[in-house]
């Protein structure tokens, strides 16, 4: 009897997620997606998550109803022209998620819940991703959220604070006063500024894996709500689809080869959600783009700490390694293709190109899997958060010319190529050291991208010198003034964390 | 009074540090203090620094004499050299060098990527430190265990000192706030390594390259001189020349050896000043300052040529052949000092006394070459682990007297200088002038030139746009492809 009412469920949730990608009135994807969430729920009530089934259901019929569209937004058909492959691929992603959830997965929630999970996963992800309709994403967005709470409700979930997380969260608020202090109009993006506090909370208390992808889904998605774009959505999405997939793997029972593809869905998700190489965020033309961008970079320092150490907490030291391995190489492409994108002629984007060089030492540093490369890591995102970033708002507003500045040119140059007394030199120094002690090949690869940093430094920091306004000007400043500070002493940042 | 400021400060910087050495001789030390990351703040005032520390106050004190128009950020990096020079611990010179460097950019105004180099070697510098911390739990000068300093540490230092000497294809272009700040950090790396290794580099080769990288530096700087347009670009040639004679020197590994390297130390911030002070407009200038970079004796320059090439007949690591490569490539220097006198005068105009000044300084140190050996070059060579390798060295007022063959700089050299002060006072001091310059004997070498902004690469937008999933499908196959081999690959 409960394998019929299983496999029921199983199916209402395919229909209904399948619906939301399928139809074209936007009032029928709403009504498939309240389909998906309560069968979810109702899955989850029949294996014992009664109180959990209650919560997701209610909130995601509540969520699906909210998401309803006025009467004059409704689309022309009913099955658009070019359907054919989307039902091809709900056939597929059905048939696959039964044969993973059941024959290649194991862990809780059992064949039905695994299934149905993945369905959601795998179905709101495609649809968030390839979507270019801005009024088809809501509900896509829906079904992944739906599937990760399912995740998060089939594993455990437990508080942990970590410090170096804490004290990236902590470095994200000031930068983003740093980087948005001076924004006209901040009023309409203050629903963006709650959900991203609302993301930091769930990332300092990093509960778990699934839960924690849900966090650049709801920035993602709070920026689409505020007009944002299809493209904020793109590699949060594929960030939050990954993570559902690793939590899903990383149950003990699946063995060594689930643990490895959690570890691998960990770290591309990682990229995705800091939107560096392989998964790049786009940076599109207008100031609303760059500002979601900015948004999401400000994230990602301490969501990506937080990452790491639930891969700690739940991995075995093996797949762990697979899980350094993947940033290592993630690293070093991030490494070469900013390296080399920074010398192209637009000032925004050698600054992004410069910022995925710099998210490829952070991957590096991290990959290492040892305290001298997270504290390498901690000290270049905290480099990034009040150095790097601040410059961007102003080149993202408007991309006005500086005023003239030399002496301050050259300290921005040698403060961004990370030369002595700022923070990232020290950083570099920490990289370099937990380099050589694990490979010295690996260590000459860090230092020759290391001496390429400053021509493309020197070019950036002659294109940010003096910012033409005054906030932005005084933001450059307290950045430079913290990062020296912080490189003249690093133990001062590094001890308080548990890193010095 | 503001516009003589710095040179003071500098100056009272340079005797301060004199009376310091010579009431403590080597025991001052600053206890360490852990900055984080592994960086140690540690200092110690012993013979090595002591003597690459009054080459940069004494080169940057007189450039701030005698070019009021620097600016006092020079002062600024003079401080960081110091650091660098006189830290204990190798990571915190790399710190250090790399905070001269900063300084160093912003008082010259320009040269940005002539000084490239100098960053690199400052990475290199900091990968010697930390690698020196992994295999030997310390970057300590006195506390690294000697077998902790392996070839791959060794050879990174010595790149590192390769770099800061300035013996690197843009040398020449270097402004002179950089020539008379870093070479000294260089020099008193090159003396370092062998504090490390207890007198010893860990590999036969390393001498061997070092010596052939001197040797090769030189001999380019003399091939551009001989080639060289005008008389301010054979002058520029003589920074990477004795740049290269430093490495030659340091390469003997001998206490002879370290000796000559200080005095090509001094000799190279000398010539620094020189370059950047005297304009080769006037011809007795031009002559004047020919014959001091040319190493005519008894000049300091001289000194520095005639010590490192002796160097390499009594070390028993040299390879005794490079001798004579390198007096060949003195001689070229020489013929390229002489063609320097052919070509036409040119560049603007300075102080009439300058080039006799600086000239007169490189003859009293030649002079007192023998002293300065006894004072501050060979307690260096003591400090560096050198004094009992090769040959003992026998200095003093009268002069030097080396194994290989003495330098009497007071008789020997004090008849040239009466010679020349005869020669003045019987009123021929008329200079003989070329009627047309004389050509060169050799073609024209090609310049390597760092691309500096670096040029764009096209077709980036398009890859941008092909990442970041408006080919979701590619984003698909890269995360399956991964996905099968991670799970079914035996890792």
């Amino acid at each position: 009897m409960t394998g019929i009412l299983d496999a029921a469920l199983v199916l209402a949730v395919w229909a209904g997620a399948s619906a939301v990608l399928l139809v074209g009135l936007r009032n029928l994807a709403v009504g498939g997606a309240v389909i998906a969430a309560a069968a979810t729920a109702g899955l989850l009530a029949l294996h014992g998550a009664i109180l959990a089934g209650a919560v997701l259901g209610a909130a995601g019929v509540a969520t699906a109803f909210w998401l309803r569209p006025a009467p004059g937004e409704r689309s022309p058909q009913l099955l658009p022209p070019g359907s054919a492959p989307t039902i091809t691929l709900c056939v597929v992603i059905g048939a696959l998620a039964v044969w993973i959830g059941g024959s290649v997965l194991s862990g809780p929630g059992g064949t039905a819940g695994r299934a149905a999970a993945l369905v959601l996963l795998g179905l709101g992800a495609i649809r968030s991703i390839t979507a270019s309709d801005p009024a088809r994403l809501p509900p896509a967005a829906l079904l992944l959220a739906l599937g990760l709470s399912e995740v998060a409700a089939l594993e455990p979930v437990a508080i942990s604070l970590h410090a170096p997380v804490l004290g990236a969260a902590l470095a994200a608020a000031v930068a983003a006063l740093l980087t948005f202090g001076a924004a006209p109009g901040w009023r309409p993006a203050l629903r963006l500024f709650v959900a991203a506090a609302v993301g930091l909370a769930v990332i300092v208390a990093e509960p778990s894996l699934a839960l924690l992808g849900l966090v650049p889904l709801l920035l993602a998605f709070a920026q689409l709500r505020a007009g944002r774009g299809a493209f904020c959505l793109r590699s949060a999405a594929l960030a939050a689809g990954l993570l559902g997939v690793a939590a899903l793997a990383a149950a003990p029972a699946g063995g060594d080869r689930m643990q490895r593809l959690a570890a691998l869905a960990t770290a591309l998700a990682a990229a995705a959600a800091a939107g560096v190489l392989p998964h790049l965020m786009e940076l599109e033309d207008s100031p609303d783009a760059r500002a979601a961008f900015l948004r999401r970079a400000l994230l990602a320092p301490a969501f990506v700490l937080a990452l790491t150490a639930q891969v700690a907490a739940t991995l075995a030291p093996a797949p762990a390694r697979i899980f350094g391995g993947t940033l290592v190489a993630i690293g070093a492409l991030n490494v070469a293709a900013g390296l080399v994108g920074a010398l192209g002629a637009d000032r925004l984007r050698a600054w992004r190109a410069a910022y995925l060089a710099e998210w490829g030492l952070v991957l590096i540093s991290l990959g290492l899997l040892n305290s001298t490369g997270a504290a390498a890591a901690y000290l270049l995102l905290l480099s990034m958060l009040l150095l790097r970033l601040p410059p961007g708002a102003w080149l993202a507003a408007a991309g006005e010319a500086p005023r003239s500045g030399r002496a301050r040119g050259v300290l921005l140059a040698l403060a961004l190529a990370g030369g002595p007394p700022f923070a990232a030199f020290a950083a570099r120094v920490l990289l370099l050291r937990g380099a050589t002690a694990l490979a010295w090949p690996l260590a000459l690869g860090v230092g020759l991208a290391l001496a390429a940093w400053l021509p493309v430094s020197w070019r950036l920091g002659h294109d940010l010198r003096r910012p033409p306004r005054r906030f932005a000007d005084l933001a450059q400043l307290a950045g430079l003034a913290a990062t020296a500070a912080i490189g003249i002493y690093p133990a001062a940042v590094l001890r308080p964390v548990g890193l010095g | 009074m503001r516009r003589f400021a710095p040179a003071a400060i500098a100056w009272a910087a340079a005797v301060t540090l004199a009376v310091i050495w010579l009431a403590t001789r080597g025991s001052l030390e600053l206890n360490a203090i852990q900055l984080g990351a592994g960086i140690r703040l540690s200092l110690r005032l012993d013979a090595i620094g002591f003597a690459c520390s009054l080459a940069t106050l004494v080169g940057g004190a007189g450039l701030l004499t005698l070019r009021p128009g620097e600016r006092w950020t020079l002062l600024l990096a003079l401080a960081a050299a110091l650091l660098a020079i006189n830290s204990d611990d190798l990571l915190f010179t790399a710190v250090a060098a790399g905070l001269a460097l900063l300084f160093v950019l912003e008082a010259s105004g320009g040269g940005e990527g002539a000084t490239w180099p100098l960053w690199a070697a400052v990475l290199l510098a900091a990968w010697a430190g930390v690698s020196l911390q992994v295999v030997g739990g310390t970057a300590g000068f006195g506390a690294a265990p000697p077998a902790a300093l392996n070839a791959g540490i060794a050879g990174l230092v010595l790149l590192a000192a390769i770099g800061l000497v300035g013996a690197v294809p843009t040398g020449e272009s270097w402004p002179p706030v950089a020539w008379v700040t870093m070479p000294p950090i260089g020099g008193s790396l090159l003396l370092r390594v062998f504090t490390l290794g207890n007198g010893l580099l860990p590999h036969a080769a390393l001498y061997t390259a070092l010596a052939l990288v001197g040797l090769l530096v030189w001999g380019l700087a003399a091939w551009r001189a001989a080639v060289a347009a005008s008389g301010r670009e054979f002058l520029l040639q003589s920074l990477p020349a004795m740049a290269g004679t430093t490495l030659l020197a340091a390469a003997s590994g001998v206490q002879l050896g370290a000796v000559a390297v200080v005095f090509a130390l001094y000799a190279t911030v000398l010539f620094a000043v020189l370059v950047a002070t005297v304009a080769p407009r006037r011809r007795a200038d031009m002559v004047i300052a020919a014959a001091v970079v040319a190493g005519l004796p008894p000049g300091l320059g001289f000194v520095a040529w005639l010590l490192a090439i002796q160097a390499q007949l009594e070390s028993d690591r040299a390879l005794a052949w490079i001798v004579v490569p390198a007096a060949l490539a003195w001689l070229l220097w020489m013929f390229a000092a002489l063609r320097a006198l052919s070509l036409q005068p040119a560049g603007a105009t300075a102080s009439r006394r300058l080039a006799h000044v600086l000239g007169a300084i490189s003859v009293l140190l030649g002079l007192g070459a023998g002293l300065v050996s006894a004072a501050i070059a060979q307690p260096a060579a003591a400090t560096a682990g050198l004094s009992g390798k090769g040959p003992r060295l026998a200095a003093g007022l009268a002069g030097m007297a080396p194994a290989s063959g003495g330098w009497p700089a007071l008789v020997l050299g004090g008849v040239l200088v009466l010679a020349v002060v005869a020669a003045a006072g019987a009123g021929s001091t008329r200079l003989p002038a070329f009627s047309e310059p004389m050509p060169p004997l050799l073609p024209n070498l090609p310049r390597p030139r760092l691309p500096w902004p670096a040029p764009g690469l096209p077709g980036l937008p398009a890859a941008e746009a092909l990442l970041s999933g408006r080919r979701p499908l590619l984003w698909a196959a890269l995360i399956m492809a991964l996905a099968v081999f991670v799970t079914r690959a035996p890792l």
